[in-house]
């Protein structure tokens, strides 16, 4: 009996702010022995310069993945047909080409007026790409070949029955493994553009069906905490829809909850039906809660505990103070205040009264009282003369701008 | 199955396909687009079978029940950081211009949180601090006036009386100690909180930079700065130091000559506008500039 093909298929754009999401459209294709898929994210923080275009000012991140997603999907439509093996490579280098061709070809018809910024952090209509072409190795057959074609950060994953697999490899200045990315935020070192050089990497995968392929900007997996939240995410909804469709909006609405970027996803399954999926994936959700992600979660949750104690504590504590503080303050201060009258305590003897008169006197006569018990200042300490006792509740440190080199300055001006 | 011999070349002269339409409110069939899919080698998947093959190419905000998932979601969102520190030129030279930097110096952090919070990234922790440097072979110790970091938006009424007190004046010849002013924003007590931080120093000048000589450095200030370029260098590229390897960046508003153009050639992650201290700026430009540090956290 042939083992089912392409199955099960979503895709969604997310744009951040409306109409300017920088992602475009995934591809998403399918047919019985084949399947594309694949998601291209403009780089905003590269491509931020904004260009005038019959649809209205667009930045070059924006126009970049939209020029790239049709080239890419036309090129690889002439490209890969069921009855021959994709040569790989090639299409990296077909794909290569088609693209810088086309962004070149508009950055020159948007005419832009030349930039004043020197910046190998800055680049003209840059995007990345994630690609994955499927094809079955033999009619009907369960194993299909994976062609993984990619520049730049955006991913494509494979989820098997035993877990997600990353096929891509995140072009980094820094690289690192996947959580280190996510949390060093690194520089992307080769992403398609109209005016640097790049190039397409390419992997082949043998798969064996069922499985999900997923390509996914890192607007869906960069703003999770780690990458075992992201796949724990994917298939915990997976479990708990009633059908693709609310699969794909309840990810939806997880990711727009905690993202801060466009995120687009493209997600095609293979060799089994929704509720097969469901099935396949459910002892997977059940381990990454028990063993990786629950845990964290747990921690984390504790951390926030501990944190929210540690807030009110403190708050307490300064409130405590002001209060004790206020309470103690006016014996503290008995002596301090200048028109509090001086009582007379009538057991004293003259003798003893006349040892009391002033020890201390400034220039104006007036007399600074000092019982035996007061406690002279010690050193360092400064006396100030009718100085208020700082208020608690105020935030202790430097918080005035420090200023150096005040001194007047007379040299001649450069 | 055979490799295919003769796949259909890359197109040369075909005429580049135009950006596609701004993505509208309404959930829009993303495969196959319209005319562009031999239907016949792409059969789309029956309806029973493909019951969730859509696209939603609409605003998040407008497309999925953002606040009733936020509640569960959001603990295991990021966290951000941005310290900014500006260095700014208060030789005599810059009088002409020293109100607009004061200017652009408050309305760029503006712009800076405006584009992180577009995008829906909650900073948790937003500070600023000013080095406003003169030379110190014709100041001495009046050659720098530091201060801490401000939080904003709390401490916003100090970070500003700090700005506008800074008075353009003395800096003898050209060129001016900017160096100087660079390896003390490299050294600044930068945050540490946040899962991601974005760590930024920005210089406005409108002279060339002297070459580091700690010999005219106050003996606190020497101690602070690294003996030659070289050694700056190495400070700004050194991964475990105190800067985050790809969290830092830096803006000059320089003029092209010694100090600057060396900085713009060599050091990582920098954008340099070549100008007397950001004049003749775009918007365009600008937006660039804005965008290269906020919409890349």
């Amino acid at each position: 009996m042939a083992t089912p093909g392409p199955t099960i298929s979503f895709a969604f754009n997310l744009g951040k702010i409306p109409d300017q999401g920088e992602d475009s459209d995934p591809i998403l294709r399918d047919g019985p022995d084949l399947g594309l898929v694949g998601v291209f994210d403009g780089m905003g923080g590269a491509g931020g310069t904004v260009y005038d275009t019959p649809e209205g000012r667009r930045t070059g991140a924006y126009l970049a993945s939209r020029i790239a997603r049709d080239v890419v999907e036309r090129r690889m439509m002439d490209l890969l047909e069921p009855d021959w093996h994709l040569n790989g490579k090639t299409a990296a280098n077909d794909l290569q080409r088609s693209v810088q061709q086309a962004l070149r070809q508009r950055l020159e018809e948007l005419r832009a007026t030349p930039s004043g910024l020197r910046s190998r952090l800055i680049r003209a209509l840059p995007t990345t790409m994630a690609l994955v072409a499927l094809q079955r190795t033999q009619p009907g057959g369960p194993v299909w070949a994976g062609h993984v074609l990619w520049a730049g950060d955006s991913r494509a994953y494979v989820f098997e029955s035993s877990g997600m697999r990353q096929v891509t490899t995140d072009d980094l200045r820094d690289p690192g493994d996947a959580l280190a990315n996510l949390r060093h935020d690194s520089v992307v070192s080769n992403a398609m553009s109209a005016d640097t050089e790049f190039h397409v990497n390419y992997r082949r995968v043998e798969l064996r069906a069922p499985f999900l392929v997923i390509c996914a900007t890192d607007g869906c997996f960069g703003y999770l905490r780690t990458p075992m939240h992201f796949e724990h995410l994917v298939l915990s909804r997976l479990l708990e829809a009633r059908n693709t469709e609310a699969w794909s909006s309840s990810l939806q609405a997880e990711i727009a909850a905690v993202t801060g970027d466009d995120a687009a996803m493209s997600t095609l399954g293979v060799g089994a039906d929704f509720k097969e999926f469901q099935k396949l994936f459910a002892p997977r959700v059940a381990e990454l809660a028990s063993e990786f992600t629950g845990p964290l979660d747990e921690l984390s949750d504790a951390i926030a505990r501990v944190e929210q104690e540690l807030r009110a504590l403190r708050l307490r504590q300064l409130d405590e103070m002001t209060q004790r503080w206020n309470r103690y303050k006016s014996g503290y201060e008995r002596y301090l205040q200048s028109e509090a009258p001086v009582e007379e305590d009538e057991s004293l003897s003259s003798a003893d009264r006349e040892q009391t008169e002033p020890i201390g006197a400034d220039d104006n006569g007036d007399a600074t009282e000092m019982s035996t018990e007061d406690t002279p200042l010690g050193d360092g300490e400064v006396e100030s003369e009718e100085s208020p006792p700082t208020e608690m509740s105020e935030p202790i440190g430097d918080s005035a701008p420090e200023r150096n080199g005040e001194a007047e300055r007379n040299g001649e001006a450069s | 199955m055979s490799e295919n011999p003769n796949p259909a070349s890359a197109p040369s002269a075909e005429p580049t396909p135009s950006a596609e339409p701004a993505p509208s409110a309404e959930p829009a069939p993303a495969a196959p687009p319209a005319g562009s899919s031999p239907a016949t080698e792409w059969p789309v998947l029956d309806e029973g079978a493909s019951s969730g093959a859509t696209a939603s190419s609409a605003a998040a905000s407008a497309t999925s029940p953002v606040a009733d998932q936020s509640r569960m979601a959001a603990p295991r969102g990021l966290s951000y950081a941005v310290d900014i520190v500006f260095c700014i030129d208060v030789t005599g030279s810059m009088t002409p211009i020293i109100d607009q930097v004061k200017s652009n110096a408050l309305r760029f952090y503006d712009d800076v949180q405006s584009n992180l919070t577009a995008k829906g990234k909650n900073v948790d922790q937003l500070r600023v601090r000013v080095i406003a440097f003169r030379d110190f072979a014709a100041d001495g110790a009046a050659a720098l006036d530091e201060s801490p970091f401000f939080t904003l938006p709390d401490e916003r009424a100090d970070f500003s009386e700090f700005v506008n007190g800074l008075v353009a004046e003395g800096g003898g010849d050209a060129p001016e100690s900017g160096l100087e002013a660079v390896a003390l924003a490299i050294d600044s007590p930068w945050t540490t909180v946040g899962d991601r931080r974005r760590q930024v120093i920005v210089v406005w000048t409108d002279q060339p930079a002297q070459p580091l000589d700690p010999s005219v450095l106050p003996p606190d200030i020497a101690s602070r700065v690294p003996r030659d370029s070289s050694a700056l260098t190495d400070a700004w590229e050194d991964e475990q130091g105190r800067m985050g390897s790809s969290s830092k960046r830096l803006i000059l508003f320089a003029p092209d000559g010694p100090g600057w153009s060396d900085i713009s050639a060599v050091w990582e992650n920098v954008v340099h506008h070549p100008s007397q201290a950001g004049g003749g700026l775009s918007e365009v430009d600008y937006g660039t500039i804005i965008d290269s540090i906020g919409n890349s956290v």
